[in-house]
């Protein structure tokens, strides 16, 4: 009996370190899990939140690919499909680092010529005033992506940004899109200077 | 005298045994939570990328909806 003790002490020393080395690496991939669900079940949720600056917020926090301010700004149009397409044909000038080329594609896509904003029709001034609005939103959205201002604070100019192109693309009266545009532009130097 | 060597012997095992499991665990964790952290520097200055100044973007905006009235 006395001979066998230290085998006895030697096995009951490899069981207990196995179950502790388990225990270890299992508590370890479990928070990995749990952080993996509870990410994907926020990218899920976004969609669910009650208003378009809790959605754009909720997106921002959870670096989603797209913040859907493009479907944001095109509800209630009557010509959704025409207001969607116009903005995809936008986004490719946005990409221009040049600020001069970035103002020529804008005016190009919106189908006005440089100087000519004049002699164009309502309907496109309106839409080149939103083109240039979602340059704002691009600068917004490096800002808070480089943690120079909080999500909350990007959320609440990008739902005045896109209050206000929604109220252009759908022939809201410009003195109403004056009023909101003089409220963002102080939010906007407000918060980001 | 010897029983009691052995509990010792035990008890210093495990203890070795705790603090290597802990050791080797704790990178492991602050890895998963350091990953998701943006990296600043690869953000671009949209400000010096855009258009010349925010006042140049307002304008624009401004002259629009002037002559949309």
């Amino acid at each position: 009996m006395k001979k066998s003790t230290p085998l006895l002490i030697i096995i009951s020393l490899i069981i207990l370190s196995t179950s502790v080395l388990a225990v270890g690496s299992s508590t370890g991939s479990s928070n990995t899990q749990t952080n993996t669900t509870v990410q994907t079940n926020t990218t899920v949720s976004c969609d669910s939140q009650s208003t378009t600056r809790e959605r754009i917020k909720c997106r921002l926090e959870t670096q989603a690919e797209k913040l859907g301010t493009i479907e944001e700004s095109c509800k209630n149009n009557p010509d959704e499909s025409r207001c969607i397409a116009l903005q995809n044909s936008l986004n490719p000038c946005y990409d221009i680092p040049s600020g001069m080329e970035k103002r020529l594609c804008l005016y190009r896509v919106v189908g006005i010529g440089i100087g000519a904003v004049n002699g164009a029709t309502n309907e496109k001034k309106r839409e080149l005033a939103a083109s240039f609005l979602y340059e704002l939103q691009e600068r917004i959205e490096a800002k808070e992506k480089a943690n120079i201002i909080t999500p909350d604070q990007a959320a609440g100019l990008i739902d005045q940004i896109v209050t206000l192109k929604q109220k252009l693309l759908t022939n809201a009266p410009i003195s109403e899109i004056r009023t909101l545009m003089l409220e963002f532009k102080s939010s906007y130097r407000e918060t980001m200077q | 005298m010897k029983a009691k060597a052995i509990i010792i012997t035990i008890i210093a095992v495990l203890i070795i045994v705790g603090i290597i499991v802990y050791m080797s665990s704790k990178p492991a964790i602050i890895k998963d939570y350091t990953e998701p952290q943006p990296n600043s520097a690869e953000v671009p200055n949209s400000e010096q990328n855009s258009f010349e100044s925010t006042d140049d973007v307002f304008q624009e905006i401004d002259l629009a909806l002037q002559s949309a009235e």
